[in-house]
């Protein structure tokens, strides 16, 4: 392969620069993302409603849906309900544009949800897709995302034509820039495809829609969603009420007609009428990359008496909602379990150093040449408190959800109001102490001061203990707070011996 | 003055300037929409089809058509490459 000394040149200073203005929207994406990977189980953790003992550990399908359904006012159509799962301990039930009713799946017991609004889980799920900037913070990242795949492209291609030419890498940051991402190229591209998908092109797509139809209509989704999400069922109302089967014995009907269906949810149609229909959908056990969020498998049941009336699977998938649910898939591995979601987590973790040395590079190289000390100065402390801040910023916010009343009123105001306060404050912090070592031993400190008082304050609102939480098999919690408590004394520990490990003493004078 | 264009166009430029890298990134978009709107007009097939693979192959064809606008040394060959494929899109979706 061989190029032109002067396009070697071109790639070598677009990879640069479209690196630089990408980097800063795409590490905060990619931060908030890799925490993102959590939400199912911070979804347990964060609502003191899902702290139940459930000694049965079996689902009473009848009383939890039932008492759901009388709390709504006995809706008897298009009635969703979520079973519960790893995702939620509790049973869940909405219709309409109303709230949803939570239950002890166990016992049927009504959940008070009142003061719960899952505010970390949406918090770092808004930074991660607009950083709190709504529709432009949405159309910066997806375009941060196109840059990615323009940044992975032309970086294999150097990586490959610097192959040829053999030429040893000897800058630190260089090396471990180049390396972490080659390992991390089919997850940078997954990621970065999909979420250019679903931040920039889905949002802009009009120009498409108006040259399919010929200039007739422009919205996407009304042209769209109804070959990919057919409605779910049609019923005709016949105005006789019948009497349904208990919802245990459908389920179980539904199982063996479809034995590689694992049922997420339900969905009741014309319910109490002689045409009530029952949709179990849920994922292939066989093929969860294509039966995802978007292409799910069902199985419809009449709810008088059992019988069949539609089962779909794949060969009744449209091509596209395949292919959807398989950018889904991998974008928000949805069904997938802690094992997943942890290589995830690591993946994410590499990228987001790979990201930071990439910059380190240009800042080193650009010291080098232009001697602004004043200015790269500056610009150093930016991005250190950016990056590195952002870390303590997000333990206060997290501690501070267990501090502050749940009754207190703009309580999700607040809490985002201290996460950005504390991120501006690391930055003054790197600003005034000056030295880079000790103002990372400053945010490790602070962040294990955090981590530590959160485990505390967390199980003293909840009123379990933590071994208390593991006899009591609230497994999800237990395994959140004791990584807490491992990770605060490791930072911990980190503190007393940051400024004696070699590795960081090269971010010394940057 | 028309002298001064053409050199500035014609001379083969040693790096990236605002205006190669603005022609590059603005026509990789432009090329990139235009090209997946014709293939939305002549696709066979329902909106699915004819939509939901542009939204898709749109990020991935917008660097690509950057890098092919990249590798140009004069910003002749890059207003030339982007008139290349700007054109023909221009007549296919106005035309049929």
């Amino acid at each position: 392969m061989n190029v032109d000394n002067l396009y070697l040149k071109y790639l070598i200073r677009s990879h640069t620069i479209i690196g630089i203005f990408v980097l800063f929207f795409f590490f905060l994406s990619t931060y908030f993302g890799t925490i993102t990977l959590l939400k199912p189980y911070l979804n347990s953790w964060q609502n003191p409603s899902r702290y139940f003992i459930d000694n049965s550990k079996n689902i009473d399908l009848d009383s939890s849906i039932n008492n759901a359904l009388e709390q709504l006012g006995n809706p008897d159509d298009r009635v969703q309900i979520e079973l519960p799962s790893f995702k939620d301990r509790a049973l869940s039930v909405n219709f309409g544009l109303s709230n949803k009713v939570y239950v002890n799946p166990s016992t049927g017991e009504l959940l008070d949800t009142k003061l719960e609004d899952n505010f970390l889980s949406e918090f770092f799920n808004r930074m991660h897709i607009n950083l709190n900037m709504s529709k432009v913070g949405q159309t910066l990242i997806g375009l941060s995302s196109i840059g990615i795949i323009f940044l992975t492209i032309t970086g294999v291609y150097l990586w490959l034509l610097n192959r040829k030419n053999r030429v040893k890498v000897k800058n630190f940051w260089f090396k471990w820039h180049k390396d972490l991402s080659l390992i991390a190229v089919p997850y940078i591209l997954a990621f970065a495809i999909s979420g250019a998908l679903f931040g920039f092109t889905l949002g802009n797509s009009e120009l498409f829609t108006k040259s399919a139809t010929n200039g007739k209509e422009s919205s996407t989704g009304k042209v769209v969603r109804p070959i990919i999400y057919p409605p779910l069922a049609k019923v005709q109302k016949s105005g006789q009420s019948a009497e349904m089967l208990p919802f245990l014995t459908l389920y179980n009907i539904a199982k063996e007609k479809y034995p590689e269906l694992k049922i997420t949810n339900i969905n009741l149609f014309k319910w109490k009428d002689k045409n009530a229909q029952i949709v179990f959908s849920g994922y292939l056990q066989n093929n969860r990359i294509l039966t995802g969020k978007v292409n799910r498998a069902t199985v419809t049941l009449s709810g008088v008496s059992g019988e069949l009336i539609d089962k779909k699977g794949l060969e009744k998938s449209h091509i596209i909602s395949k292919v959807l649910s398989g950018f889904y898939f991998f974008h928000f591995i949805p069904d997938e379990g802690l094992f997943i979601r942890a290589l995830y987590f690591i993946f994410g973790i590499g990228f987001a150093i790979s990201m930071f040395f990439g910059l380190l590079i240009w800042i080193e190289k650009s010291r080098k040449d232009y001697r602004n000390e004043n200015y790269f100065s500056i610009l150093s402390k930016l991005i250190f408190a950016s990056s590195i801040g952002v870390i303590p910023a997000t333990t206060f916010v997290v501690l501070l959800y267990w501090l502050l009343p749940f009754e207190l009123e703009d309580r999700a105001t607040w809490l985002s109001g201290a996460f950005f306060a504390f991120w501006s404050f690391s930055l003054f912090l790197c600003i005034y102490i000056k030295k880079t070592l000790f103002t990372l031993k400053m945010f490790t400190l602070f962040t294990a001061i955090f981590l530590l008082l959160t485990f505390v304050v967390h199980q003293i609102n909840i009123g379990f203990f933590i071994w208390e939480l593991y006899s009591f098999d609230l497994k999800e919690a237990f395994y959140i707070d004791f990584t807490i408590l491992l990770f605060s004394l490791f930072l911990f520990l980190l503190t007393l011996k940051i400024e004696k490990i070699e590795f960081l003493k090269r971010f010394e004078g940057l | 003055m028309f002298n001064k264009i053409n050199s500035y166009i014609n001379e083969p430029k040693p790096k990236i300037g605002l205006v190669h890298a603005t022609f590059a990134i603005l026509g990789s978009f432009v090329l990139a929409y235009l090209t997946m709107m014709v293939y939305s007009k002549f696709m066979v097939g329902d909106y699915a089809i004819k939509i939901m693979p542009t939204v898709i192959f749109t990020p991935i064809l917008i660097p690509l058509y950057g890098i092919w606008l990249l590798f140009s040394k004069k910003l002749l060959m890059v207003i030339l490459k982007i008139l290349a494929i700007l054109i023909p899109c221009i007549i296919l979706l106005k035309v049929f």
